[in-house]
């Protein structure tokens, strides 16, 4: 049995309210929850990001009070070897000037110095880049003096006052094999008899870094 | 018959109160009787307005049509209360629920054939039912032209349609909400209660209810309008005292409790005399009596004998009919009807659901949004902590990696560099006056290095450090350390005593004192005096051709051979 086309049209229009709140509820539910959901994505990516940006910040900001806990820590060590004058250019002159002013300070007979060629070799860098160049010059001496404390506090002094680091590499020391009562007859009568020869082979090493911008040196 | 609901039963069993009434506000009660139709117009408890169109009545229909459409969103409510109603008994056996429906289909349409309208109610079990019978009440109303005529009327409006019910069947809660239980009364057996109604549209109904259930009911149709007063009294006692007489069939006695309310019109109320019905006391109300009774205003009909608007205001204000009757067009008319309602529970539905899942959506958001926040505060502390250890790196003005490199090769050098100095000190401090050191010979592990060798050591212990991840912010570089050297030392001798025994005593005592100054380190006489060692020639002579005993070598020399420090 069907309905009369007079019953159907209000009946349609008894369906279209409840039908239109129907749609607008789904409009409004599905609406919100896509912009709530899509919001709350949005945000979830930022705080994904956000975490990321902030654990490598964090890794750089331990990174560098490594760096400064490592340098207060060891300044006074890296004072010390820039005050040794270890990274001061090598100066032949100056370093043989130097021989010739201990020598006649510990009153050696004689000391003979030569210097061989220098040897470079790069350094790398903690980093691995290449930053430095380690200098290591070969100094030979050949010493002639009265008594053997003369070479040791020549030699002490030496690795004491010459900038940069001073390493004995080899010594050589001979005692003359004359009689005692001899030589120190020589030397009473105020002669200086060659009673200890020694023979001393030492690494002369600096390291020269390169310059950069932010390189402020001491 | 006993029409006991289950529902009711139940709720009454319980003490359960009905659930909260979502009844609409406005709406049509029809009833619907062999002489006509009454429409009411229910706003809340009252009826506003009413029309009867006696049948049949093309024009009264068109008016009603017109009548309906006045609020066309009100709902319509068809009571039934035509003479021709049939209830019948049955018993099917136990069965699946799925079969039982089609199996009481069969019964119906077998009771009652196809021109009936028809349902079913079940029933409770008798005492004499089987454990696997069901009982239930088949309800045939035949489908005469006068019901269809007023049901096209009611489709015809447009209305939505609540559904169509009997009158005699919900009037057994009219019954009992008219004669109440006075509370602390005390139960007596077998109440019978007599409910007697005049309806326009279809006469005088008789209810009968025993023990709160319909037993059964009877209808007698209206007299002629200008009947006295007189008549209609004696016609209501007849037909009650007929009532009683077929109630004696039906184990009534005189030793039960029988209730009669009758609900009529002022004068006919004040001439009923309840001797005369052979019962000792009747409740006798007006409609407008009734209708205060109940709870509900029917002003129209303050001193009307009909009782329409009375049970229109009434049943407009249940909850939900007893039980329904439709025909297909307004079953389908019902359907459609709750189609607004589905639309809008699903709107509810969707809303709700959209709005628990949105109201977790946005907790996670805010949850989200506050970790944003916390995750811009510690970036603002990072940000801050490195600007301070970039200003205190600035302030120190130093290259962290050049920092680094300088210590690095500068420990490195003290690593590859032996310390002679505490071996030479301690050859000096126990040297005893009479022994010299006629040769001494450093090297790093006794060899001699060619140019070059120092730095491979200096560069070899770089990239220990390095492949020890020692970086600029890591482990701090070790302690400078000397490495191990060799020291070679020719010891003289200068006045050895006589024995060989007292020679080497010298050297071992020089060794001794050597030790203990130098722990850590390794000294040993590498070649001892006199050859007295393995490494050595040793040579004597004697005899008796000896002069002057034995005499000491003229040189004692013994080499010392300190290695270390020892890590």
């Amino acid at each position: 049995m069907t309905l009369p086309a007079s019953t159907l049209s209000p009946l349609i229009a008894r369906l279209v309210p409840p039908a239109a709140v129907l749609l607008l509820a789904v409009a409004v539910a599905v609406g919100g929850v896509g912009f709530l959901d899509s919001r709350l994505a949005a945000v979830e990516a930022a705080n994904q990001r956000l975490t990321r940006d902030n654990r490598s910040l964090s890794a750089k900001v331990d990174e560098l009070r490594g760096y400064t806990e490592f340098v207060s820590e060891n300044l006074s060590r890296y004072e010390q070897a820039l005050a040794d004058g270890f990274l001061a250019p090598q100066d032949r002159l100056q370093a043989s000037r130097l021989i010739e002013a201990l020598a006649i300070e510990q009153e050696l007979n004689e000391a003979r110095y030569e210097f061989q060629a220098e040897e470079r070799t790069p350094v790398e860098a903690p980093g691995g880049e290449a930053g430095a160049t380690l200098i290591a010059t070969t100094l030979m001496l050949n010493i002639d003096a009265l008594f053997d404390a003369d070479v040791f506090a020549f030699l002490d002094g030496l690795q004491q006052r010459m900038p940069g680091y001073l390493v004995v590499r080899t010594l050589v020391l001979n005692r003359s094999d004359r009689p005692m009562q001899a030589l120190q007859d020589e030397v009473r009568l105020g002669q200086r008899p060659d009673i200890v020869k020694a023979s001393v082979i030492l690494d002369w090493i600096t390291l020269a870094i390169a310059e950069t911008s932010d390189d402020q040196g001491a | 018959m006993n029409l006991d609901l289950p529902l009711d039963a139940l709720r009454r069993k319980l003490a359960v109160p009905s659930l909260p009434r979502f009844a609409p506000r406005r709406q049509f009660v029809a009833v619907v009787g062999n002489e006509g139709i009454v429409v009411s117009r229910i706003s809340g408890r009252r009826v506003v307005a009413q029309r009867y169109v006696p049948t049949p009545d093309p024009d009264g229909a068109a008016a009603l049509v017109s009548f309906l459409r006045q609020d066309r969103r009100a709902p319509v409510s068809i009571l039934v209360d035509v003479l021709e109603q049939h209830y019948r008994e049955t018993t099917i056996p136990q069965v699946r629920v799925m079969d039982r429906g089609k199996l009481l289909k069969r019964k119906l349409e077998q009771s009652y054939g196809g021109d009936h309208l028809t349902t079913y109610v079940p029933l409770p079990r008798g005492e004499a039912s089987e454990p696997h019978e069901r009982r239930y009440l088949l309800i045939g109303v035949p489908y005469a032209n006068e019901i269809k005529a007023w049901l096209d009327v009611v489709v015809r409006a447009g209305n939505p349609v609540r559904g169509m019910s009997l009158l005699p069947v919900e009037a057994v809660e009219l019954v009992r909400q008219l004669r109440p239980k006075p509370p602390g009364a005390p139960s007596r057996k077998a109440a019978w209660q007599v409910l007697i109604t005049r309806q326009r549209a279809s006469g005088f109904r008789q209810v009968i209810v025993h023990d709160g259930r319909l037993v059964f009911t009877r209808l007698t149709p209206n007299p002629e309008p200008d009947t006295p007063v007189a008549e209609i009294v004696d016609g209501i006692e007849s037909e009650f005292r007929s009532t009683v007489s077929y109630l004696r069939r039906l184990s009534f006695s005189d030793a039960d409790h029988l209730e009669l309310t009758i609900v009529a019109e002022p004068a006919v109320c004040e001439q009923i005399v309840p001797r005369r019905m052979q019962i000792h006391e009747a409740r006798l109300l007006s409609p407008g009596d009734a209708a205060r009774a109940l709870g509900v205003e029917a002003p129209a009909e303050a001193d009307s004998p009909f009782c329409e608007s009375l049970i229109a205001a009434w049943f407009a204000r249940q909850p939900r009919p007893q039980l329904r009757i439709d025909a297909p067009n307004l079953l389908r008319l019902r359907l459609i009807g709750l189609a607004p309602r589905l639309a809008y529970a699903g709107a509810l539905a969707v809303l709700a659901a959209g709005g628990v899942y949105g109201g977790g959506l946005y907790l996670d958001l805010r949850e989200q949004q506050e970790l944003q926040s916390r995750i811009a505060v510690e970036e603002g502390r990072l940000t801050r902590a490195m600007r301070d250890l970039e200003q205190q790196m600035a302030a120190l003005s130093i290259a962290p990696d050049r920092f680094a490199m300088v210590l690095k090769a500068h420990d490195a050098l003290s690593r590859s560099a032996p310390l002679y100095a505490p071996v030479i000190a301690a050859l000096a401090d126990t040297l005893p006056a009479d022994m010299t050191v006629s040769f001494l010979r450093l090297d790093p592990g006794g060899e001699g290095l060619p140019t070059g060798q120092q730095s491979a050591r200096i560069l070899a212990a770089l990239a220990e450090a390095a492949n020890k991840r020692a970086s600029a912010r890591g482990q701090p570089p070790a302690p400078p350390r000397a490495a191990a050297g060799a020291v070679s030392a020719t010891v003289h001798l200068a006045d050895p005593p006589a024995g060989r025994d007292a020679i080497m005593q010298r050297y071992d005592r020089l060794a001794e004192a050597l030790r203990g100054r130098l722990p850590g380190y390794s000294v040993v006489i590498e070649r001892g005096p006199l050859g007295a060692d393995a490494s050595g020639r040793l040579i004597g002579s004697v005899g008796v051709t000896r002069e002057g005993g034995e005499r000491p070598p003229r040189v004692v020399e013994g080499v010392f051979r300190i290695e270390g420090p020892s890590s």
